[in-house]
């Protein structure tokens, strides 16, 4: 389980988010949308403390700390509960993909060499890169990279995924293969909060989306309600807008 | 009158020395290393006070020619040792030479360490505490290794560079290769022949070192690029 309550954040001046509450439970598929600069990027890395919230409190699994006098120690095991899959990959350039995902069981979770190969070798068997274990982030694409992101993530069992629009990087074609994974992430039962555009994903997989603008939420429901029936105006201009931009780009 | 049998008969003297060449290389640029990579650290965190001096420090050695260092430190040493009652008139000249290529290399190495580190995308620090490691456990197994192959090159220069400046040595009294050429010169007369021989070591040792750090360089490359810099790609995506 996950809670943020009433996080504020700004750079200098800029009020990124503003009060914003949100809630996913275990095995949950929780899709954040909202247009740009809307602080859904902020918000997920406020949860791991890439970024440093102003107040507010966050509680992860048996863990409740306030973002104003979190301690260091605090921040360290929040991390080690927390997955992280970036938009742009950030594959441990140094390492091949064997290596990306072992590093963490070993120097984390203290397993041994042996253990750790193994379970790094099924994880990306998982992600359906088996033949691609010797390789360097350098000589994978965007889409595989980002499935060894996803198999790094994975391989450390943490309590919940946090997916930072983890396909806006990639081409058309790459996305697919990447959403595929990401949807097996979600039937394993792996706890998910996604920040994503792919309306398709939300639709499909979400438990619950919520709708984010100006630094709060303007709206949560299932997809349905959502998708269907927005009941507030901001929500709806932005859904007819992102539908309007896919059909043209589907040459609709 | 230069002859090439003079060169021949004083190879064997020249080279005798260059065992002590080599030492004006290798500690000044291990204890460089160690030192610079306290000096970048220091500067990186931004440790008040410190930062401020170190940089003071790095400019200073930046903005005066080595020799300078050498003869500061040669004749300025003792005087200051002095006051603390160590008595350093007696001791080998080497010793001076050690510190003073130690402080000059190691304010260009710092240089070089934290341009590095600052190099290595932000990333990668973000993706190492993603992962629940520390932030002392990513600097030393994601971003250290990934800085080293990028400061590779510079290091390379300083190093080749250092080499070659070991050459000044003599003039605080050290016998190396050039202290022995230029007392071969004075004792037999023959001016030319012991540099001759001096700069076919030097000419030597530098193209040797040049393709040891190339070497280095491919073995460090993480699969990115061959030797002449064009990405290698095994597999088209």
């Amino acid at each position: 389980m996950i809670e943020i309550k009433n996080i504020y954040k700004s750079f200098d001046k800029l009020k990124v988010l503003t009060g914003a509450s949100i809630k996913v439970e275990p095995h949950q598929v929780v899709v954040v949308l909202g247009p740009s600069g809307s602080g859904k990027t902020t918000m997920l890395r406020c949860i791991n403390f890439l970024e440093r919230a102003d107040s507010g409190e966050l509680t992860v699994g048996d863990m409740t700390v306030d973002f104003a006098k979190v301690k260091k120690k605090e921040i360290h095991e929040i991390r080690k509960k927390v997955g992280f899959v970036f938009q742009n990959y950030n594959l441990f350039a140094n390492k091949t993909a064997l290596q990306n995902v072992m590093h963490g069981l070993i120097v984390v979770k203290k397993m041994s060499k042996e253990e750790a190969r193994k379970k790094a070798e099924d994880a990306l068997a998982w992600v359906r890169l088996s033949d691609k274990v010797d390789y360097y982030p350098s000589q994978l694409s965007g889409g595989q990279q980002q499935r060894v992101g996803i198999a790094r993530a994975i391989a450390l069992e943490p309590e919940i995924i946090l997916f930072d629009e983890p396909t806006s990087a990639l081409d058309p074609e790459l996305i697919e293969e990447t959403l595929e994974v990401m949807k097996n992430v979600a039937k394993r039962g792996i706890t998910m909060l996604v920040v994503t555009h792919e309306l398709s994903f939300a639709q499909d997989i979400a438990d619950k989306v919520i709708f984010m603008d100006g630094g709060v939420v303007i709206e949560e429901g299932t997809p349905d309600e959502i998708f269907n029936n927005p009941k507030e105006e901001r929500t709806k201009q932005f859904l007819s807008r992102i539908i309007a931009a896919k059909s043209f780009d589907a040459g609709k | 009158m230069f002859s090439w049998k003079y060169v021949a008969d004083y190879f064997p003297d020249i080279i005798s020395k260059f065992p002590v060449t080599l030492e004006l290389v290798l500690v000044p640029f291990a204890a460089s290393f160690l030192l610079g990579f306290v000096i970048a650290a220091a500067r990186l965190k931004k440790i008040p006070v410190l930062e401020q001096f170190l940089t003071v420090y790095v400019s200073y050695v930046r903005c005066t020619p080595v020799i300078t260092q050498m003869f500061v430190v040669y004749f300025g040493l003792p005087v200051f040792l002095e006051k603390f009652g160590i008595d350093a008139n007696g001791w080998n000249p080497v010793i001076f030479v050690f510190a003073a290529y130690s402080i000059n290399i190691s304010a260009f190495l710092s240089e070089t360490i934290r341009s590095s580190i600052l190099a290595v995308p932000a990333g990668q620090l973000e993706a190492g505490y993603a992962v629940g490691m520390t932030g002392f456990q990513t600097m030393r197994d994601i971003v250290v290794p990934q800085a080293l192959k990028i400061s590779l090159p510079m290091l390379g220069n300083l190093f080749i560079g250092l080499f070659q400046a070991t050459a000044l040595a003599y003039m605080v009294n050290v016998i190396d290769m050039i202290g022995k050429a230029r007392n071969i010169a004075v004792s037999r007369g023959h001016l030319l022949e012991g540099y001759i021989c001096c700069a076919i070591v030097f000419a030597i040792i530098s193209l040797a070192l040049e393709l040891l750090f190339g070497y280095v360089n491919k073995r460090l490359a993480f699969g990115q690029k061959d030797e002449y810099g064009r990405r290698q790609r095994t597999e088209a995506v």
